[in-house]
């Protein structure tokens, strides 16, 4: 059975690579991401499932997964107006690069590859 | 189908509906978090749950973790606001009452032909998208034991 230990390190992980993902957008390079999103919102899925089904807590909160957000998400967790710009920008490339939304790209079955 | 036509209903009308929801949480004497937020401010990512909440109607989905994250987003936002807990239970359950109002006004001006399990699956799935919210604020307010440092 996870125990809560294994779970907060779960969630730590998790924020880390969320926020490294953000950093990533913040810069407006967006080669690849889609990948790493894809990877990042499964085990965002698998934390939420755990917490749901165990007996665990979110002693630290996982950040919610998204990168639609808001100004004000964004800028609570450190990014400035030109990196939130960029990161709102991601779904704008999303849609041009693979001729759907960012959430059916999350839902898709076959590998997305990266773009250049 | 009646999910996807209540959808079509609400999508052109978010920004009408993020005002009215805004003006009665203004007007809600038991709601005091709000008094130090400016207009972008209270209404921050509601019209994103609005558009999330579309997309859920219009696939048919029970509303659970995995297609709630804008919802999950604005309730984190609050938190991380220091929005008192009670307040956002308020605002979540005003932004119940502001859309059956205007589902249910937009469907009798339209007068559409509504089969009664329809409706009621159509209701039951935005109840729960509201439930799932509500049920996420609990576990982010009542949880933690530190803060997550951005």
């Amino acid at each position: 059975m996870l125990e809560q230990k294994e779970f907060n390190r779960f969630v730590t992980d998790y924020n880390a690579d969320y926020l490294y993902l953000l950093k990533r957008a913040a810069t407006g390079n967006y080669n690849c991401l889609i990948t790493s999103s894809r990877i990042l919102k499964d085990f965002h899925d698998v934390i939420m499932a755990l917490h749901n089904s165990l007996e665990v807590n979110f002693d630290i909160v996982p950040y919610p997964f998204t990168v639609r957000g808001s100004s004000e998400y964004f800028s609570q967790l450190g990014f400035n107006d030109v990196e939130v710009m960029n990161i709102l920008g991601f779904v704008v490339f999303v849609r041009s690069a693979f001729g759907k939304e960012f959430e059916e790209c999350m839902e898709e079955e076959r590998p997305l590859y990266c773009t250049k | 189908m009646l999910n996807n036509q209540i959808a079509d209903l609400i999508e052109p009308e978010i920004p009408e509906l993020v005002q009215l929801w805004a003006d009665s949480v203004r007007d809600d004497s038991r709601i005091t978090s709000d008094s130090d937020l400016s207009e972008g401010g209270l209404k921050d990512h509601l019209d994103q749950v609005l558009a999330e909440l579309c997309e859920v109607l219009r696939v048919g989905e029970i509303p659970t973790t995995r297609n709630t994250h804008e919802a999950h987003v604005s309730a984190y936002t609050r938190f991380r606001m220091g929005y008192r807990a009670r307040d956002l239970a308020c605002e979540l359950s005003l932004l119940r009452m502001t859309l059956f109002n205007f589902m249910n006004r937009k469907l009798l001006n339209l007068k559409v032909d509504i089969e009664i399990e329809k409706y009621m699956s159509a209701c039951q799935i935005i109840n729960l998208y509201i439930d799932e919210e509500i049920r996420y604020a609990f576990s982010i307010y009542t949880e933690p034991s530190t803060e997550p440092n951005p």
